[in-house]
């Protein structure tokens, strides 16, 4: 990795008051690639290094006037940022001379004798590059893993502080999921109380307007008595509301424990608890083989109740209602769910031939109090289907409806199928024999 | 009918005068004791010169000591056996009419919307048999309901 670093040609600070032994060092030195500046002065060299402080090396002559090398190094030294620069004394005295300069050493330092030997000039001046060069790319190297590091350190601290940013969500996410349940709960027991409290009063309303009823009848002409009438209707009515909104709002607290329910069974108990106003409509029913659906039977009852409830109601003047309720095993509500999920789901099917509706309203009609026709044509409270909807919510199902106005409605249920836990089927199993 | 004695258990005086204008109706000759809450109705009890009732409504919310808790009390006691008692309340969840099977209750009667059904219901009510229902309670046969008890046990 070192060598593919390109190193800039080493710059060579060449210092002698002769021309002639500056050219000949120049022309020396040259070959090899050096970028040379001169200097021919000990004080030229000095402002030179005022500007110019990245020289591998300095080469200098000691015997100049004014300043000599020696003196010269001095005051290059005294600069902090020179004494790094390694200096290559070129001088005719014996080495006693420069055991001189020794005691007041600060960087490195080298001697070359006059007469000045070209080859010894170029080894000891590439010894010196060398190690220039090596010591900048060291440098280089430790800057760049400082670099590294920094960065490292930073995404280091980024990282803990994001996780740390995470877990805060997630704990806020726990948090609030934690107070909307409680919310939701509160909810769902202050909408019991409620209608169980408002419930009260509304029954005792009743039962004085039957009393006074009763006492007064006699003498009560036409048009109070109607009044009356309307004043068990309007109660009646707001009863009926309060025991929707009962029921709905204890869905989720008395979900209770799934079992194997024989769907077909359930159905045929609601059917009996409806038969008054099945024969008062006249209604065929016909039910094909319904499938064992797991789940709360008493969350079941109430969803079929209203569901054939409903059939009952939107029916078309004149014409008898005719409900067929049958199944299909083993499917998925559509094609694309399919595709995604492997779960498999049964189907049950409520078809009427009752007044339908436009398709487009088929996701608003399971949306609470939202109603397709005025109170005074069909009767009902508009939480009927946002009940059933529910109830399928908590079994992990989904309903759904297919119609067009005048040609009937079909509802469809799609419960997940689970097997009956292997104790039940014995059980049961046991009881038949 | 035979002279009944009823106890009548309900904190609401509108309850309990409807319930005294239709028995008062149905059966004038039976004697009826009205009491404002459980502790009334077990200091009444549980005082042995009380004439003990044939038939306790017993209302599931009332102060002090509720419907379940004085059922529980009068169940222990040997001497109160052969009461039959009924369990009153406006609107009941699967859960108080279970519990109250489970301590002993007779009969659970959701309060009625009308005199008039309010009437019948305590008809039938005093004219079952008493004596057979105490021995074999039934499940099926605990929640009343005025069409299918009128049928079956409307002697």
């Amino acid at each position: 990795m070192v060598s593919q670093i390109i190193n800039p040609p080493a710059k060579i600070l060449l210092v002698d008051d002769r021309e002639d032994n500056l050219m000949s060092m120049e022309s020396l030195l040259q070959p090899a690639g050096y970028q040379l500046v001169k200097a021919t002065s000990g004080k030229q060299a000095l402002k030179v290094l005022l500007n110019q402080i990245d020289f591998a090396l300095i080469l200098m002559d000691v015997q100049m006037p004014n300043l000599n090398g020696f003196e010269t190094a001095l005051l290059i030294y005294e600069r902090e940022k020179l004494r790094d620069i390694p200096i290559i004394f070129i001088t005719a005295h014996n080495q006693e001379e420069a055991q001189v300069f020794k005691g007041y050493k600060i960087g490195a330092v080298d001697y070359i004798y006059k007469p000045v030997n070209p080859d010894l000039l170029r080894a000891k001046v590439s010894v010196f590059i060398d190690l220039y060069q090596q010591k900048r790319l060291l440098k280089l190297q430790e800057q760049r893993l400082s670099i590294i590091n920094n960065n490292l350190e930073a995404e280091v601290k980024e990282r803990i502080q994001s996780e740390e940013k995470v877990r805060n969500l997630n704990l806020q996410l726990i948090h609030n999921i934690d107070k909307l349940e409680e919310a939701n709960k509160e909810l769902d027991r202050v909408a019991f109380m409620a209608s169980h409290d408002l419930q009260e009063p509304l029954r005792k309303i009743l039962m004085f307007n039957d009393r006074l009823f009763e006492q007064l009848k006699e003498t009560l002409n036409e048009e109070s008595i109607s009044y009356i009438n309307r004043i068990r209707l309007t109660a009646t009515r707001l009863q009926q509301l309060i025991k929707d909104i009962m029921t709905f709002s204890k869905i989720s607290a008395e979900k209770g424990e799934f079992v194997s329910c024989d769907c077909g069974k359930l159905l045929i108990e609601t059917l009996n608890e409806m038969g008054d106003i099945i024969k008062e409509k006249n209604a065929q029913i016909k039910i094909d083989v319904l499938p064992e659906l797991f789940g709360n039977p008493n969350l079941f009852r109430p969803l079929f109740f209203n569901l054939i409830n409903n059939a009952l109601k939107y029916s078309k003047k004149n014409v008898p209602p005719e409900i067929k309720i049958y199944a299909e095993r083993h499917s998925a509500l559509s094609p694309e769910t399919e595709l995604k999920n492997t779960d498999k789901y049964h189907r049950i099917f409520i078809e009427d031939n009752g007044i339908g509706f436009e398709q487009k309203y088929s996701d608003q009609i399971f949306m609470m109090f939202k109603r397709l026709h005025h109170k005074n044509e069909y009767e009902g409270t508009g939480i009927g289907l946002a009940l059933c909807k529910k109830i399928i919510e908590e079994h992990n199902g989904f309903i759904t409806a297919k119609s067009a106005p005048g040609e009937g409605s079909t509802f469809i249920i799609s419960i997940p199928v689970k097997e009956p836990a292997p104790q039940l089927e014995t059980a049961s199993s046991l009881k038949n024999n | 009918m035979e002279r009944l004695n009823l106890l009548l258990a309900d904190d609401d005086s509108d309850d309990c005068l409807f319930f005294e204008e239709a028995l008062a109706e149905i059966a004038p000759d039976a004697t009826i004791q009205v009491k404002k809450d459980g502790e009334e109705v077990l200091n009444y009890l549980f005082n042995p010169q009380s004439i003990l009732p044939d038939i306790i409504f017993l209302d599931l919310n009332m102060p002090f000591i509720d419907g379940v808790k004085c059922l529980e009390e009068i169940r222990q006691s040997n001497r109160m056996n052969d009461i039959f008692i009924v369990m009153n309340t406006t609107t009941a969840s699967q859960r108080e009419i279970d519990l109250s099977f489970e301590k002993g209750a007779n009969l659970f009667l959701i309060k009625p919307n009308s005199f008039s059904e309010l009437q019948n219901s305590i008809e039938v009510i005093l004219n079952l048999d008493f004596k057979t229902l105490i021995q074999r309670r039934q499940r099926e046969q605990f929640v009343f309901n005025l069409k299918s008890f009128r049928g079956t046990f409307n002697s």
